[in-house]
């Protein structure tokens, strides 16, 4: 009897002292701020550079990286309301739980959250740095971002696809990739909804000599079709009401530069616009959008829909001057629009908004702001493909009075590609900032006054994610919700070039001389 | 009772022991099939060269987290991830072959074993046909590991599930569902078929237990498809690299023939043992016992040795090994090593391969000898000239004309093509380039993220870490002598104008040539350029171009540059104005004295010409006699009608 007692203690006592451990160990783990620290006169050094920004009240956490000499890294996450956030790492790589960073942010919409880093030094002391503060904005950023993600590609390709991110988490999920070979861009969304959009696909490979007609992909009503167009249908702009698409049909080629940071360069040999109602697939253009001296490209819809901007240049080649890259060099986009009635199919006469002999610049990439306040344009030093000049920046002009300038969360690198929130207050951008070659997602708040804040990279879970990804972030659009159709059904859409009806699209016949 | 001896019947009647003895561990290390992996391990490391699987399969493989993760949305996949560090672990050679050599003997150990206990019995040789396919199969530097690490495994599982025969039945049943469900995840289709046809053949046909074999059999099809689906719903994989799923090994004829007879071997063999043991015992146990099992082990063991070393040999391409050989000594800059082995290739490797050209002409460069060795080789003026289009898909070998690009000073070229490379065969060899390439351009942070990615590379961490500590310190590398040489040769403007080329609508074509001489035009101290440019237009009969560029010839202080001297020669033929013959008989191009013995060979093929009364078949073979790998042997040639190269 006393033998079997004492078996059962000496149980007791084994897991008692297992829990105790347990409990103990837990305890210990537990971050806490260290007692007494040296303090130093600066901002931490923290990757990505989440400092003095202003951030959506419902983005997932901004996990970073302490790049500071140490052997324990503690962080303090604080706002006004709310529960401080204590984090510990012996690495340096601070990774917050997104459900208390998530009631932090929402207990201090539209104030401020600081944060605090001690880092341990190896000889023992602790370093308290400056807080770093960041504004937490009144307004959410859209949940979802859709971007083309592909690598740093010249003339051959492997994977290439539009993916969604929840910016509420991390989750990111492929919407279309190009599994059956071919290339796949160009998505675009009618006001920022996820069930009204149209992405353009190229079957097939091209670098394998297969030449197969692009098409582009309609979503509406839940489901996917092939909209009638051939040519090379690209930078689509839907109307905010979705009865009509504006589309650029160019023919791009590619030349690589032999000196200089970029090497590739694009232009278009012929480029000119249209656009479709997109209840009866009826074409529309006004002889002024497609003129045969001219290159047309980037339409951009107003926020009303009564105007479409565009992007002109003179070609500056023809039967009687050849091609050369003095004559790419040389091609500068005027920002124009005109005035579109969509109900009569009336076009109105077509007028500058900022010519490009004024700035000096080529003007490319319009894109307005829902609530129509404002116009989001890109200048470089010449030609229509932004994304590979260095000296590409957004710049912002009010359109009330028609006054521009240059954003100050440009860079020193390409800053392009960049799309509107739904509600005006966010724009987001891809930018090469951080090392020239490959771009990343950029959020940057835009406030009533108009006034942009410091941008921050789209935040990843893992702080050292863009330092090994060789991808780029291409054409990143913020949407209102997740693309619900499956991959499938998106690609299914697609016809092969002969079923199609030629005789219904009175564009088409144009457009296949271009192939 | 009855039941359980029943089920051990087998057992004993084989007469084993239910205990793991030292005669039983003897038995799985069976002497034969360690020497079979032995001579495995020989022959990959000293006849194949293990060194060269690597050097024709090399392919991006990082050691993290992120790399693995790309490999696990898709059953079988992770054999890709298994592949590829074998594949790095050939780069030093033996680790590699020490490996594939395990790999081998656990398979053919697990085979072996498995055969002996559906067998009831010891049974010889059933080990010997997968021995010798492999072996004949790794004679060739481009198969795939997944056949062996798949057959392994699944042989590896079936043998495991066999030797727990005596467990309960649940418990073997539920061990059976987990090595499929595990096989089926880590080596795909193949394996699970293989895994589970030797398993059921055991339960089915001696066992005799046919509702647990259909049981079994229902498992494995519901494993399929169910991994199928969830994978499909829960794909796990980060897609962090994007990298191209599985290698096209098992869509080429010889992989689909190898992949199906491997994995059909082992059930087929199992069946043919099982029936052995069913319906001629007595026969095969007195083949497989006494004096006579012995002699006939043997035998097998020395045939089988005999046979693979045979198979191995035959398959062997030497052409193959050769050419890959080059290919290694150019990658590891070993000049004259790939001009020794260069010289054995035969010229319809040369006509076949642009590669071989590209490596020999760039190790004649770097050993002074292209002015005056060039000929000696095959050479093919389509192939003198950075191009990948004519690489056949061999986008790997996209590497050699992109380091002909950094080392002229075209480096904008040079990432072109390094940035094609990395898209479609993305290795630690194209990554390198392109961290390379971006430090010679000053894009440190560029080069960073290369040269972290490299960091978890098993070939080139090293390299990688030292150029990341290089940077921390010096971003611009302003101190480095071969970055700084290199840098100077680049063009310091775009030189589009005049290197490409806009057909009507067309797509714009790039004139490599031009690019040289836009090269020589900036630094006219550029003497790779130089030296390809009159490469070219030796090969091309060019010789205004030729002369053209002669004048430049002094400032590199060739001590002899003979082929050069022989083309001046002849073009002084038809313009003798260029050339000024001083009263003491020296000859001079410019200020160029032609050397004296030049001048006496080209008397020599003077009278050789007029002996055979001009350009003729006669003249261009005394010529080739008499002057081999000279300029006059190959424009003879060329305008007696022979081919211009």
């Amino acid at each position: 009897m006393s033998k079997r007692i004492s078996k059962k203690t000496l149980g007791l006592i084994v897991w008692g002292a297992l829990a105790l451990s347990a409990i103990g160990a837990w305890w210990m783990n537990q971050p806490r701020l260290p007692a007494k620290w040296e303090e130093v006169q600066r901002l931490p050094n923290i990757f990505p550079d989440y400092c003095n920004t202003v951030i959506p009240p419902n983005i997932a956490p901004l996990n970073f990286k302490v790049n500071e000499v140490g052997n324990d890294y503690r962080v303090r996450i604080y706002g006004e309301n709310g529960e401080e956030i204590l984090l510990s790492s012996r690495r340096g790589k601070i990774i917050i739980p997104p459900k208390p960073w998530r009631e932090l942010l929402l207990k201090n919409r539209g104030g401020q959250i600081q944060l605090e880093v001690y880092v341990k030094s190896e000889k023992g002391g602790w370093q308290h740095f400056e807080p770093v503060e960041n504004a937490v904005a009144q307004e959410n950023i859209d949940s979802h971002l859709a971007y083309r993600l592909l690598g740093s590609v010249c003339n051959m390709y492997n994977r290439i696809g539009i993916y969604q991110r929840n910016l509420e988490t991390y989750e990111e999920t492929p919407v279309v990739v190009n599994e059956r070979g071919g290339c796949i861009n160009c998505h675009s969304f009618s006001n920022n909804d996820p069930n009204l959009f149209s992405f353009h696909v190229r079957p097939g490979s091209a670098s394998a000599g297969e030449n197969i007609p692009a098409a582009m992909i309609g979503v509406r009503d839940g489901r996917a079709e092939q909209f009638k167009t051939t040519g090379a249908p690209g930078y689509i702009s839907w109307r905010a009401d979705g009865k009509a698409v504006a589309f650029a049909l160019g023919m791009p080629r590619q030349i690589f530069r032999s000196h200089g940071p970029e090497i590739r360069d694009v232009f278009d040999c012929k480029s000119d616009l249209a656009i479709a109602d997109t209840s009866t697939g009826q074409a529309s253009a006004s002889p002024e959008i497609q003129k045969a001296d001219h290159l047309e490209t980037f339409p951009c819809w107003s926020a009303d829909g009564k105007t479409l901007y565009y992007c002109t240049a003179p070609t500056q080649w023809s039967d009687e001057i050849p091609m050369d890259s003095d004559g790419i060099k040389n091609t500068m986009f005027d920002l124009m629009r005109i005035a579109y009635d969509i109900e009569s199919d009336t076009w109105g006469e077509p007028e500058v908004v900022l010519a490009s002999a004024d700035v000096g610049k080529s003007l490319i990439e319009p894109r307005t702001s829902p609530d129509g306040k404002y116009l989001l344009f890109c200048m470089s030093d010449y030609g229509g493909f932004p994304i590979n000049q260095e000296s590409c920046d957004l710049y912002m002009m009010e359109l009330s009075s028609g006054a521009y300038r240059r954003l100050e969360c440009n860079s020193d690198k390409t800053d392009s590609w960049h799309s509107w929130s739904n509600n005006s207050r966010w724009i987001v951008f891809s930018s090469k900032r951080d090392n020239g070659l490959f771009a990343r997602p950029y959020i940057c708040y835009i406030d009533e006054e108009g006034r942009e804040h410091k941008p921050f990279p789209l935040p990843q879970k893992d702080p050292d994610f863009y330092d090994t990804f060789l991808r780029t972030y291409n054409l990143p659009e913020l949407v209102s919700g997740p693309i619900t159709l499956s991959q499938e059904e998106l690609l299914d859409a697609y016809i092969p070039p002969e079923m199609v009806d030629d005789s219904s699209v009175p564009w088409r016949q144009e457009s296949t001389s271009y192939q | 009772m009855a039941q359980a001896q029943k089920r051990n019947k087998p057992e004993l009647e084989s007469g084993e022991k239910s205990r793991i003895s030292i005669g039983k561990i003897f038995c799985f290390v069976s002497p034969e099939i360690v020497l079979f992996s032995i001579l495995f391990f020989w022959f990959l490391y000293a006849v194949v060269d293990a060194r060269l699987i690597f050097q024709a399969r090399d392919k991006l493989f990082l050691l993290n987290l992120y790399y693995f993760t790309d490999f696990i949305g898709e059953p079988g996949l992770l054999l890709e991830w298994v592949d590829g560090l074998l594949v790095q672990l050939c780069y030093a050679g033996w680790p590699g072959a020490l490996l594939l050599s395990v790999i081998l003997w656990s398979l053919l150990a697990s085979t072996n074993h498995f055969m002996n206990k559906v067998a009831g019995g010891r049974r010889f040789g059933t080990w010997i046909i997968p021995g010798v396919v492999l072996m004949g199969l790794y004679a060739d530097y481009y198969t795939h590991t997944s056949i062996l690490v798949g057959t392994a495994l699944a042989m590896t599982a079936a043998n495991g599930w066999i030797q727990a025969g005596k467990w309960p039945r649940g418990a073997h049943f539920l061990l059976f569902s987990a090595l499929a469900l595990a096989l089926y995840y880590v080596a795909g289709s193949e394996a699970l078929c293989c895994f589970s046809a030797c398993c059921l053949i055991s339960e089915a046909l001696i066992e005799k237990r046919l509702r647990i074999a259909g049981g079994m059999l229902l498992v494995a099809v519901l494993i399929k498809f169910g991994v199928d689906v969830a994978l499909r719903l829960f794909d796990p994989a980060t897609d962090h690299f994007l990298l191209p799923a599985k290698e096209e090994f098992l869509s080429t004829k010889t992989g689909l023939q190898s992949a199906v007879l491997l994995y059909a071997y082992f059930p087929v063999c199992a069946g043919i043992v099982a029936a052995g043991r069913l319906f001629a015992p007595r026969f095969f146990n007195s083949m497989s016992t006494g004096k006579k099992g012995l002699i006939i082990n043997s035998a097998l063991g020395v045939a089988a040795l005999v046979a693979a070393l045979g198979t191995g040999l035959h398959a062997l391409n030497r052409e193959t090994k050769t050419l890959l050989l080059v290919d290694y000594c150019a990658e590891h800059r070993l000049w004259k090593e790939v001009l020794d082995n260069a010289a054995t290739l035969s010229v319809e490797v040369y006509d076949q391969c642009s590669y071989a050209n590209h490596n020999v002409n760039r190790a004649l460069y770097y050993r002074g000898e292209l002015p005056s060795r060039m000929l000696s080789f095959r050479q093919n003026s389509r192939w003198l000239l950075a191009s990948y289009n004519q690489l056949d898909g061999e986008y790997r070998l996209i590497r050699i004309p992109c380091d002909f690009c950094i080392d002229v000073g075209r480096v904008n070229e040079a990432e072109h093509l390094a940035l094609e490379m990395v898209e479609k065969w993305p290795s630690g060899a194209a990554l390198k380039r392109m961290a390379w390439i971006k430090m010679i351009k000053n894009q440190p942070e560029a080069a960073k993220v290369y040269l972290k990615n490299l960091t978890d590379d098993l070939v080139w961490r090293k390299w990688a870490r030292n150029w990341l500590q290089r940077l921390n310190q010096d971003p611009s590398l302003s101190n480095d002598f071969e970055i700084q040489e290199i840098r100077q040769l680049m063009i310091d403007e775009d030189d589009l104008i005049k290197t490409v080329t806009f057909p009507d609508l067309g797509k714009p074509s790039i004139n490599f040539s031009a690019g040289l001489r836009s090269q020589l035009e900036h630094n006219n101290r550029n003497r790779m350029a130089f030296e390809y440019l009159m490469t070219q237009y030796l090969l091309t009969g060019n010789l205004w171009a030729v002369a053209s560029l002669f004048p430049l010839l002094d400032q590199f202080s060739y001590e002899d540059a003979p082929l050069y001297e022989e083309a001046i020669l002849i073009f002084g033929i038809t313009q003798p104005d260029a050339m000024t013959i001083t009263p003491a008989g020296e000859v001079y191009f410019g200020n160029h004295q032609i050397n004296p013995r030049t001048i006496e060979r080209f008397m020599r093929v003077k009278t050789i010409v007029t002996h055979f009364g001009g350009f003729t078949p006669q003249a261009a073979a005394q010529t080739a006699k008499e002057f081999p790998g000279s300029y006059f042997e190959y424009y003879i040639g060329v305008e007696a009608g022979g081919a211009r190269e």
